[in-house]
C-alpha cells in the first residue's frame, strides 16, 4: 500500500530553503518554492551527483559533480534536455514533511 | 636542469574500476573541484587518452594558470598525464593503481616538473604543494567515490538514474553489494551537448552539503 512517509520537517527549510536526506534509498531533496514545499530526487540522472549540493540560486539548482542546472519549477535539466528530477508528492502535517516514495495504481 | 619531485600514496576503499572512472571524468574537476578549477574544455578523446585545457587556481600562491593537459593509459593500472603550463613549464604526472581487493584499491602520484637548476631550491615547495594539492583534491574525491558507489549499487545508470525513482510505482531494491565496476573508457562527456558548460556557472556558492543525516527510527 503507497504511503507517505516522513522525510524531514519544515523547521529543516529554516536555514537556506532545502534540505536533502536519504530515505528508504530514496535520496530526496525538499525545498521551499514560491511558498510551495516541494521535493525532487536529489540525484543527478547523469552521473548519481547531489542536485542540492548547492543552495538554489535564480530558480536552478546546480549540481556538485558536472554543474548541470535543473529548473526548480519543473526538475527539467537545462544542460542536458534528455534528463529530467522526478517529483515527489509532499504533504505537510503541522512541523513534520511527508513524501510518497512509491506512488500506487489507485489513490 | 633539474628535476623537482613529489611522491604520494594512499589506499580507498573502493573498486579499481571506480577510481579510474573518477580519473578520467575529466568534466568533473570544474564541478567537485569548483574551488580550484574555473573551467574545462575537452578538447579531444579517445579510449584510453585526453587531451584538455584547464584553468586552475593554485594553492599558496593567489593567481590563476591555464594548462594543456594530455592524459593516457598505457595500461589499466598506469594513467600518465602532462600539463603544459606558463613559462615552458611541463608537469609530468603517473598515477598508478594497485587492486588490493574487490573494494581496496592502492593510489600512488609520481610527479615531476624540470626547471632550471638555479630553482632547484624550490624543491621542498614543490612537495608541499603536490602534497597540499593531492590532499584536497584527494578528499572532494573521496564523498564523490563514496556516493558513486552508494547509486551504483543501488542499480544506478549513466543518463537514466535509479529505475526505481524514476518509475514511481516500483519499490527500491536491496543494494547489491558486489556489482562489478568495469573499467570502460572514455567516460561519456557532455561538453559538447551543453552550451557554455565548460565552465563554473557561478562566482560563489553556499554549500549544504551531500546531505542531512538520516532521520531516526520510529
Amino acid at each position: 500500500m503507497p504511503e507517505f512517509v516522513k522525510i524531514g520537517y519544515v523547521s529543516e527549510l529554516e536555514r537556506a530553503g532545502q534540505f536533502s536526506r536519504w530515505v528508504d534509498r530514496h535520496d530526496v531533496l525538499v525545498f521551499k518554492w514560491r511558498n510551495t514545499i516541494r521535493a525532487f530526487s536529489n540525484i543527478c540522472p547523469h552521473f548519481g551527483g547531489p542536485v542540492g549540493f548547492h543552495k538554489m540560486a535564480d530558480g536552478k539548482f546546480t549540481c556538485l559533480w558536472h554543474n548541470l542546472q535543473f529548473s526548480a519549477e519543473t526538475g527539467q535539466c537545462l544542460s542536458v534536455p534528455r534528463l529530467k528530477l522526478r517529483e515527489y508528492k509532499v504533504k505537510v502535517e503541522e512541523d513534520v514533511i511527508y513524501a510518497q516514495l512509491v506512488e500506487g495504481l489507485s489513490e | 636542469m633539474t628535476e623537482l619531485y613529489a611522491e604520494v600514496s594512499t589506499e580507498a576503499p573502493f573498486p579499481k574500476g571506480l577510481l579510474i572512472w573518477n580519473y578520467n571524468d575529466h568534466e568533473h574537476v570544474v564541478g567537485t573541484h569548483y574551488k580550484n578549477y574555473e573551467a574545462v574544455e575537452i578538447i579531444a578523446e579517445a579510449d584510453n587518452w585526453c587531451f584538455s585545457r584547464r584553468v586552475a587556481r593554485l594553492p599558496f600562491i593567489p593567481i590563476k594558470t591555464s594548462a594543456l593537459a594530455f592524459s593516457y593509459y598505457p595500461n589499466e593500472n598506469l594513467q600518465k598525464s602532462y600539463h603544459a603550463g606558463p613559462f615552458g613549464l611541463l608537469l609530468r604526472q603517473e598515477f598508478h593503481f594497485e587492486e588490493l581487493g574487490p573494494n581496496k584499491t592502492r593510489v600512488t602520484l609520481r610527479s615531476r616538473v624540470e626547471v632550471p637548476r638555479i630553482l632547484g631550491f624550490l624543491q621542498p615547495l614543490y612537495q608541499k604543494l603536490m602534497y597540499r594539492w593531492f590532499w584536497a583534491v584527494w578528499d572532494e574525491d573521496m564523498a564523490m567515490r563514496e556516493r558513486r558507489l552508494k547509486v551504483w549499487q543501488l542499480g544506478f545508470k549513466d543518463f537514466v538514474g535509479l529505475d526505481y525513482v524514476n518509475d514511481k510505482t516500483a519499490a527500491p531494491k536491496e543494494p547489491d553489494l558486489g556489482r562489478p565496476y568495469p573499467v570502460e573508457l572514455p567516460v561519456p562527456k557532455i561538453t559538447k551537448i551543453a552550451n557554455g558548460g565548460v565552465s563554473r556557472p557561478f562566482r560563489v556558492s553556499e554549500e549544504l552539503g551531500y546531505g542531512l543525516p538520516d532521520l531516526p527510527v520510529g
